[in-house]
């Protein structure tokens, strides 16, 4: 493109131009200070004493100090082999591509009277180094989350699975932003095909930015009207390792501490990582308590409004006289009750990720129990409204999975809206719509509602890792997600 | 998503219609323990020859057209007799067509996503319903006098033959057969239970209400839900446990029916759009046309059986004709 050093250097500058963070020096080098180099990067997005150490020593001092016999012949090999003695060096296809990699925190490195034009891995930004999980908290097993550097994300999970089949396929998302995104997967376990297919859609993104892996999960997703998640996200290294190991593919997203684990079923969201470090009977307890939970968090307030609204007849004598009695004095429906108690609870859960750690505790008593109890006295909502509710939120903080809790808790207004309008009708006719869709989902070819249903041959092996957690020495090395791929694919 | 259905899940839209509309009915319409049994016998035969049968009602124009019809009547009756039972049982004070539109609206959504999700949620819910329904009539039957039973045992095996082709069984088997994805023989798993279901459960209400009272109750499987002398271990009123689970089961059959119907009229008007518009509003409209729930189950009858002999007799006819010519 431009044959000529100083053309290139003025192609460099113009690209960068109005950049008060760029650092770019042009210096001699050889035994007469006869051949130009330019060099340019990122300030403080490099790491400043690799090239200063590495490059710029080498270059202008050692290589004066002994000097080279014949520089004319061979000088890009070396300046290579003499000069930078860095390991990760490349050469750039053009110089618009290692203007790229100068914003991802490399160096580049014009040699004047050289057509190469060189990238030298000098990252260094500023980052968050590894922390506590905070979404995914588990009592026993690993404490480590992942950070916002995708090579802080890869070596965490690199380090659980020490095996060459373990791989890392690097690419770009978004136009502008030129996300880096890894793609990992053990080859062999992971379906081919699957691996394949988001390599292209990842090629395929055609939006501008990608921030975070919450943009990719969006974009990557089949059904995007759809409020459940059909894609994982975790932050536990050991659970992205143990996934991998079934044959799900990570993609880790540089500047998010989240990875994106795909294919994913609804029972996955179910799982949490230190099912498998206590003992299996605890845990498949813990397991069906998720389950009844999640079952509980969507469905409960329609029942109530069902039941007490349409057939109260079903509730016993001395209970619905009770409740009958203890909503004398609330001005509103019971429908409007429900639903403004809904909403307040949100409002203070919303409140709650938002205020500081310090005021959260004052913000929970202010807010739960000082007005909760208030209203009730005042005779502004009944008292079983408030359990139904208080019942909801806690059975929603069961569920492992912030993305499930989420689809819960807008799924469960429509259960509402259902069960007002005809009762234990509507609230069976809402269920099974909800149904309905998640049986029609799928995340990535796999049955949204797989194991429990949609396959046959591997099912009853699966089964003793969905519901329940049987002994670690009955779970076989299988791979269900390449399993339910081959099956799927077969039927 | 490819529109398939595993074995396993045919067998469980299959018992699930056994525990739906067909205990509505059954012990209803067969006024002795033997006619029960011999409508059983009958369906055993018919789900058998749906089995090991090359019909598919899909392959031709004129059984595409006659199923169509036959199947859009079969919903009308069908969603007048689950709005007539749910009126009666949870929602007296609440309008029929009011309810006939909830049935309609959501029977039309899930028939229209296909049978694919269909199996899946009758997989998923199968062990539920069946072992709280089982529970039920498990409780029953020290309530059962022997006295019923032998009274029942007399007379009309006849009508109970002609009566087991109002078990759609069968006919949910011809209906999605073409779409089964497996071993076909093993159907007869759910095929052998069915049967046991039908008499076990019949036998059971008979024996409690005795034929006299199944005869003047109008739903007899309510009438034994209600009179079950259920232990209050969980919680006191449990009926309305078993009345979601058994509107599950009937809207299983119905969403089977609604998927098929929608499959044929697209055949029929070469894949247009609206066709699960128009059957939900044609649905909708002749469900509201003014039948006492008696005289529905009759027409609901007479047009299973009339379809009933029409599939498992004539168009085997028909193909032997055409396949010697």
């Amino acid at each position: 493109m431009f044959a000529n050093f100083e053309e290139r250097i003025k192609y460099i500058e113009d690209k960068f131009k109005d950049w008060g963070d760029i650092v770019k020096r042009k210096f001699y080098v050889g035994k007469n200070r006869d051949r130009a180099v330019y060099i340019t990067y990122i300030d403080d997005m490099v790491d400043r004493n690799l090239i200063e150490e590495e490059i710029i020593k080498n270059l202008i001092i050692n290589i004066r100090l002994t000097p080279p016999e014949n520089t004319k012949g061979n000088a890009f090999d070396f300046y290579i082999d003499g000069g930078v003695t860095t390991a990760d060096i490349k050469n750039a296809k053009d110089i618009d591509e290692a203007i790229l990699e100068v914003m991802s925190g490399n160096t580049l490195m014009l040699i004047e009277g050289c057509d190469e034009i060189l990238v030298i891995s000098t990252k260094g930004f500023p980052k968050r180094g590894v922390d506590k999980p905070e979404t995914e908290i588990a009592v026993q097993g690993p404490q480590e989350a992942f950070a916002e550097s995708i090579r802080i994300n890869t070596v965490l999970i690199r380090r659980r699975i020490r095996d060459t089949r373990l791989k890392c396929v690097q690419s770009k998302a978004g136009k502008v932003s030129q996300t880096d995104v890894a793609l990992m997967y053990m080859e062999g376990i992971a379906d081919n095909k699957l691996v394949e297919e988001i390599k292209k859609k990842l090629a395929d993104i055609k939006t501008d930015m990608v921030y975070d892996s919450g943009y990719l999960e969006q974009l990557l997703e089949g059904n995007k009207y759809s409020p459940f998640p059909q894609i994982q996200l975790t932050e536990r290294p050991d659970k992205t390792a143990a996934e991998l190991m079934e044959g799900r593919i990570a993609l880790v997203v540089d500047t998010s501490p989240f990875v994106i684990l795909l294919p994913a079923v609804l029972t996955s969201f179910y799982q949490a990582s230190e099912d498998y470090y206590q003992r299996w009977e605890i845990m498949s307890f813990i397991r069906i308590i998720r389950y009844l939970a999640g079952f509980v968090a969507f469905s409960l307030p329609g029942l109530y409004i069902a039941v007490s609204l349409y057939h109260p007849s079903m509730i016993p004598t001395q209970l619905a006289l009770r409740l009958a009695g203890a909503r004398q004095t609330v001005p509103i429906s019971t429908v409007v009750e429900i639903i403004i108690m809904e909403l307040i609870f949100e409002a203070l859960r919303e409140a709650g990720t938002r205020i500081p750690a310090s005021i959260g505790s004052t913000l929970g008593i202010v807010g739960g129990i000082i007005i909760g109890q208030a209203a009730v006295d005042a005779g502004l909502v009944s008292p079983m409204a408030v359990i139904i509710i208080a019942l909801t939120g806690i059975c929603s903080f069961a569920i492992p999975n912030i993305a499930l809790v989420s689809a819960y808790r807008l799924i469960k207004y429509f259960i509402i809206f259902t069960s007002a309008i005809a009762g234990l009708l509507g609230y069976v006719a809402g269920l099974l719509l909800v149904l309905i869709h998640i049986a029609s989902l799928d995340s990535f070819g796999i049955p949204y509602l797989a194991p429990l249903t949609a396959t046959d041959r591997s099912r009853r092996r699966i089964l003793k890792d969905t519901i329940f957690r049987f002994p670690l020495k009955n779970k076989k090395n299988g791979h269900f997600y390449s399993e339910m791929e081959s099956e799927n694919i077969e039927q | 998503m490819n529109n398939r259905i595993s074995v396993k899940e045919l067998n469980s839209i299959i018992i699930l219609s056994v525990l739906g509309f067909e205990i509505l009915l059954l012990p209803k319409i067969c006024h002795s323990l033997t006619a029960v049994i011999a409508a059983s016998l009958m369906s055993l035969v018919l789900m058998t020859i749906a089995i090991f049968s090359d019909i598919d009602i899909y392959d031709n124009k004129l059984w595409q057209i006659v199923y169509f019809i036959k199947n859009l009547l079969v919903i009308v009756l069908l969603t007048k007799i689950l709005a007539d039972a749910v009126s009666f049982v949870i929602l007296r004070e609440m309008k029929l067509f009011e309810i006939i539109l909830i049935i309609t609206l959501l029977c039309g959504y899930c028939g229209y996503k296909g049978i694919e999700p269909i199996g899946r949620i009758s997989q998923i819910i199968f062990w539920f319903v069946l072992l709280f329904t089982l529970y039920i009539y498990i409780m029953s039957i020290p309530d059962v006098k022997m006295d019923n039973l032998f009274t029942a045992v007399r007379g009309n095996e006849l009508s109970g033959v002609i009566y087991g082709f109002v078990i759609n069984s069968g006919e949910i088997i011809l209906l999605v057969k073409n779409r089964l994805a497996g071993d076909k023989t093993k159907l007869f798993r759910s095929v052998f239970a069915a049967f046991l279901l039908f008499v076990f459960i019949s036998g059971v209400i008979i024996g409690k209400i005795g034929t006299v009272g199944a005869d003047n109750t109008m739903y007899p499987f309510f009438e034994l839900m209600y009179t079950a002398d259920l232990p209050d271990i969980v919680i006191k009123r449990q009926e309305g446990i078993f009345i979601s689970l058994w509107l599950i089961s009937c809207f299983i059959t119905l969403f089977l029916y609604y998927s098929s119907t929608d499959i044929l009229a697209k055949k029929i008007f070469h894949g247009s759009k609206y066709v699960t518009l128009v059957i939900m509003a044609v649905v909708f409209a002749f469900s509201y046309i003014h039948l006492s729930p008696q005289a529905t189950m009759k027409n609901y009858c007479f047009l299973q059986i009339v379809g009933g002999i029409f599939t498992a007799f004539i168009i085997p006819l028909l193909y032997i004709r055409r396949n010697r010519k």
